[in-house]
């Protein structure tokens, strides 16, 4: 008896949860078919762009776009003007969404297995270049450089992209375009203002002043709250985007070399060019006098430290920046200096990255897509992009003082966007844009942590780098 | 192991006998014998039929020379070529993570089932308060997805963590994110996760033993530990095994908490061979290698349950003899 | 003489009521440990973002519903849990039903390789999951199952057919087979004796095995998150929509964290007899 009633109450909890489930609305939003009024829009856009979009909606009207994307600030703001897309043109968009490092495991496996449920993709700088020499992304230029299509130019307006971040995605083997950035960031020096003041110390302007700076004071043994403050925090866990990250950027002013783009096909290897070993060797140090378990810190970990104020400094992108003044996750958004990466014994070079938004070759609704880009990206919705913590990729956003007294970060990433110049222009470039791009950076993310985790000895990681890209090199 | 055919294979024979409306009587012998594996059918179905094929495609896939991302016919025969690699090459991870893997699964489930036997042994004592509470709480951990407790537990062991805050508060500063401590911590939450799991099925053994043997046992004048070692453990020998055979299984094969908590590092202080089979199928792009180092773990899997199986029915045949 | 008996009458109690206070004590202090990172992860899901990682931590902030506002509203997780329940359902009832069968098998008859068939049901799960997804994927194109509920399940049942296969088996045999016997001599047939008299004695059996398969089905994640994109999307894959490029978000992701496991918690605790159950049954019978 007291079983037959424990096993009514469990049936029907079971019956209960799966009615409540399928309540729930499956799709989350339907296109409305109804023709819209385009009056509450009239203030945001041109009569131009109502014109545009009424054609496309003739045109592409009904279709489901599927998009894949990672956790972005930048996609969020795309989520959050999306229903106003669909208003306009009658296209739905569905977005599928994971993290930065699993979207290209999940993308790679939907286009071998056959699947191809996607139409966009959004994709990071150092995954673009395996996707499209795979064949896996529609050239963008036939689109882009479509006379027909009016609103192009005043809308996507590709030159007032900086051509910093547009270049990622440009092939240096053929010149094709990829994919049109959303979000561009290069390495900044963030500091905390009110200890540098206090100990009286100055931005540093070398590596060296860096390393003694971050000695300092993490010697000092401030102590804030019951909380330690350590000197740095940077990213150094084995996996994309973690340990290769800085020292692909700093290789180059301390005199090394990754690969030599003479040979744009199949770029010989120059890892253990003198400076390699400086660099590593000077991470690892610098790595004594910060927050503890750099080896293993993601992005998000490391400007995390930051942001709870457990670290005086960080070597991090400037995409994070906004992070750092938002009060919900920050405690010290008063309390941060910007400045450009200080200069190494060869020069002071940065790098950039950029993420970005592609067509897959596979998409069967490559109009509504391409219609969907050039809106989205496009002038008008810049702004709103920044204002839900994206960063900014146009010129003209980044150049405009409002915005640069707005967001105090800009106006260092300029700087930085200059020492990212000086370095491609003595082709320092940290990005190989080859197939085996991710093989490549498994290698130097592997051992650049394991370095810094003081596994292996600079000489060692360096020695490992070199051969181990020789072996990759060596297959194809 | 393996019966001969035909000895009592199916009991109730006489019952059968009985039933007036029955086939004949050689339809009869041939369902017989073939009605046991008849009813296996759709089990076997079930799982071989999804998973027999992945599987030697697995099998096959690593005698390739194949990179991920390109199509199959790209894929050229390797012979031996990836197991070479992985047994001689420098770059090699193999031992490594064999090593680390031991480590991790030996250490986490030795450590599970001390404790687990031990907070069993406390809560099985006469009288505890709100045992049933107890127990039911017990269950929770066990219940959560191991994607979320890898998650919640990354932020648990920041420095402003949780775990840190309250370690301090004894005088333990710890950095669970270094070289030294990474190992330990994703053993210590695969501890708190499946502890609870023997202390529950060690307790409900111990509360199958029969109070009379264990009186009878203190009235001839044995002491408590002597009651523990030589009645109560034969009797949860079974348990034992078989429940560190589930949780073998599963930590054998284990990725998710070491993948969100630490990807491996620092360095390669956690790369276990779930990390190393992910790293060479997605960052090498290597997927031949990537399928030899799954059959090497499967082959190592296969060998534990096995040795585990025979353990168990070992440990059967000691129940048998032990229960009247 | 009696005084003394009395009196060490009296100092057994004590000790006894000691003890009692001491091991209790002991074991609420451990389970106390065990439990405090589910009710931390409870607590701290209903503070405000900047409050979540304060250091040291706030234990007496303002309380707010805004994470759960915004997984619901934002990330519409109603939808995943939706899924969720879909596909932890439907492949619990399946592994159940199709397990039957082979359990039944198992426990009642005497046969040529019954140990190693038992063995090799185990063993086919022997091979990792993450070298499986491709295979995996490429038949769920060819059956037009990517991205469906049914695909899901599909692919869920090798992994929990053996699971209930090796449950029920112990619950059959539990069953006393003269029951079945006297039914047959009664003119049942073998199906229908198995069918009137075991399977009502079985519903606990059942209600076990589900439960354990139920939990896996809704933790899973390898599987869920390369074969769903956007329609059959399950629960455990939303986690990653918080590990936003540059910022981890832990306020919505302990909310997510929360609605994720507490369905599943109620049920279990709702049926709890029967979990408690299971831990033991594949054990205790061998």
């Amino acid at each position: 008896m007291l079983y037959a009633r424990n096993w009514m109450i469990a049936c029907f909890s079971l019956v209960l949860v799966v009615v409540l489930a399928g309540c729930v609305p499956a799709v989350p939003s339907e296109p409305s078919e109804a023709p819209i009024d385009t009056s509450q829009y009239a203030d945001r856009y041109s009569d131009e762009l109502l014109t545009w979009a009424a054609g496309i909606r003739d045109a592409y009207g009904g279709t489901t776009l599927n998009m894949l994307g990672f956790a972005h600030p930048t996609l969020n703001a795309m989520k959050a003007i999306t229903a106003e897309w669909e208003d306009l043109t009658g296209i739905t968009v569905v977005y599928d969404e994971t993290d930065l490092a699993k979207v290209r495991d999940k993308f790679v496996l939907d286009i071998t297995s056959g699947a191809n449920s996607y139409d966009l993709v959004m994709t990071a700088e150092v995954q673009a270049p395996e996707y499209w020499n795979l064949g896996y992304l529609e050239p963008l230029d036939a689109w882009l450089n479509d006379e027909m299509d009016v609103a192009t130019e005043a809308w996507l307006d590709w030159d007032d992209l900086h051509p910093g971040y547009t270049m990622m995605f440009t092939s240096v083997q053929d010149g094709s375009r990829y994919a049109v950035p959303i979000s561009g960031e290069v390495a900044l020096l963030f500091y905390r203002t009110d200890i540098f003041d206090e100990l009286d110390l100055t931005v540093p302007a070398t590596y060296d002043e860096m390393l003694e700076t971050a000695k300092f004071i993490n010697d000092q043994g401030i102590v804030e709250d019951g909380r330690t403050v350590h000197g740095i925090s940077f990213r150094g866990r084995p996996a994309l985007g973690g340990g290769n990250w800085i020292w692909s950027i700093i290789v180059f002013p301390f005199g090394g070399q990754i690969v030599d783009l003479d040979d744009q096909v199949t770029p010989a290897v120059l890892a253990k060019k003198e400076g390699a070993v400086a660099a590593i060797a000077w991470e690892t140090e610098i790595a004594k006098h910060g927050v503890p378990g750099i080896a293993s810190f993601d992005p998000f970990d490391a400007i995390n430290q930051y942001k709870q104020g457990f670290a005086a400094m960080s070597i991090e992108a400037s995409v994070l920046s906004p992070g750092v003044l938002n009060p919900d996750e920050s405690i010290v958004t008063d309390l941060t200096g910007f400045a450009p990466l200080p200069a190494g014994p060869n020069g002071s070079f940065n790098q950039t990255f950029a993420h970005g938004v592609a067509m897959t070759a596979s998409g069967e609704n490559k109009g509504a897509a391409y219609a969907f880009i050039q809106w989205m990206l496009g002038r008008a919705n810049q702004d709103l992009l920044l204002e839900n913590g994206g960063a900014p990729v146009r010129r003209s956003a980044m150049e405009d003082p409002a915005n640069q007294e707005k967001w105090p970060y800009i106006e260092a990433t300029l700087l930085g966007l200059d020492q990212a110049a000086a370095a491609y222009a003595n082709r320092y470039f940290a990005t190989p844009q080859v197939e085996w791009v991710l093989e490549y950076l498994n290698v130097w993310s592997v051992n650049v942590s394991r370095a810094i985790a003081e596994e292996i000895s600079a000489e060692e990681a360096v020695e490992n780098i070199q051969s181990g890209m020789d072996e990759i090199l060596a297959q194809k | 192991m393996g019966n001969p055919p035909g000895v009592d294979d199916i009991r109730g024979t006489a019952a059968n006998a009985l039933a007036a409306t029955r086939p004949s009587a050689g339809r009869r012998q041939l369902l017989r014998l073939w009605l046991p594996y008849l009813c296996l059918v759709p089990a076997v179905i079930a799982s071989c039929g999804v998973l027999l094929y992945p599987t030697l495609r697995m099998f096959q896939y690593s005698f390739l020379n194949w990179s991920f991302g390109k199509s199959y016919e790209t894929a050229e025969w390797d012979g031996l070529a990836n197991y070479q690699w992985l047994l001689t090459s420098q770059s090699s991870t193999l031992f490594h993570s064999l090593r680390l893997t031991l480590l991790y699964a030996g250490t986490s489930i030795v450590c599970e089932l001390v404790l687990g036997l031990a907070i069993a042994v406390l809560l099985n004592r006469r009288h505890v308060f709100g045992r049933q509470v107890v127990l039911t709480g017990f269950m929770i951990p066990t219940l959560l997805m191991p994607v979320m407790v890898g998650m919640m537990w990354r932020m648990y062991m920041y420095p402003n963590g949780m775990l840190s805050y309250f370690l301090g508060l004894v005088g333990i500063n710890i950095n669970w994110y270094t070289a030294t401590w990474a190992m330990p911590a994703v053993i210590l939450i695969e501890i708190w996760q499946f502890t609870p799991f023997f202390i529950i099925s060690l307790f409900a053994g111990l509360r199958a033993i029969s109070a009379e043997i264990l009186e009878a046992a203190a009235i001839d004048g044995a002491s408590g530990w002597y009651r523990f070692w030589h009645i109560s453990m034969p009797y949860l020998r079974p348990i034992i095994v078989v429940t560190s055979m589930i949780r073998v299984l599963w930590i054998l094969k284990s990725f998710d908490i070491v993948y969100t908590m630490f990807t491996g590092g620092p360095g390669s202080a956690t790369e276990i061979l779930g990390i190393s089979i992910y790293r060479a199928l997605f960052l090498s792009r290597n997927i031949g290698r990537s399928a030899a180092l799954s059959v090497i773990l499967a082959a190592l899997t296969l060998l534990v349950t096995f040795v585990f199986v025979r353990f168990a029915y070992r440990s059967r045949e000691v129940m048998e003899s032990a229960t009247p | 003489m009696n005084e003394q008996r009395h009196q060490a009458g009296n100092r057994r109690k004590w000790r006894r009521g000691l003890d009692t206070l001491a091991g209790s004590l002991v074991v609420w202090i451990i389970f106390l440990l065990f439990l405090a990172p589910y009710l931390y992860l409870i607590v701290w899901s209903f503070k405000h973002p900047g409050d979540i990682q304060a250091y040291p931590p706030r234990f007496f902030s303002p309380f707010t519903l805004l994470n759960y506002k915004q997984v619901f509203e934002d990330v519409n997780i109603s939808f995943y849990l939706r899924n969720s329940t879909i596909v932890a359902t439907a492949t619990t009832l399946l592994s159940v039903l199709l397990a039957i069968p082979a359990a039944y098998s198992f426990a009642r008859f005497r046969f040529w390789g019954q140990d190693w068939l038992a063995y090799l049901l185990i063993a086919i799960m022997v091979a990792p999951l993450i070298a499986l997804v491709y295979p995996f994927l490429v038949m769920a194109n060819q059956l037009g199952l990517n991205d469906s509920h049914l695909g899901l399940i599909l692919f869920y049942l090798p992994w929990n057919v053996p699971f209930a296969v090796w449950m029920l088996r112990t619950f059959i045999s539990d069953v006393p087979q003269e029951l079945e016997e006297s039914a047959q001599a009664d003119g049942c047939t073998r199906l229908g004796a198995f069918g009137r008299i075991t399977v009502p004695l079985l519903l606990p059996g059942f209600f076990t095995t589900g439960i354990f398969i139920f939990i896996g089905a809704w933790n899973e994640f390898v599987i869920a998150f390369f074969l769903t994109s956007t329609k059959a999307r399950t629960l455990p894959t939303t986690i990653d929509f918080f590990l936003t490029y540059g910022s981890f978000q832990f306020a919505p992701m302990f909310a997510a964290g929360v609605v994720g496991t507490l369905p599943i918690a109620v049920c279990a605790l709702l049926v709890r007899r029967y979990y408690l159950a299971g831990t033991t049954a594949g054990a205790l019978k061998g």
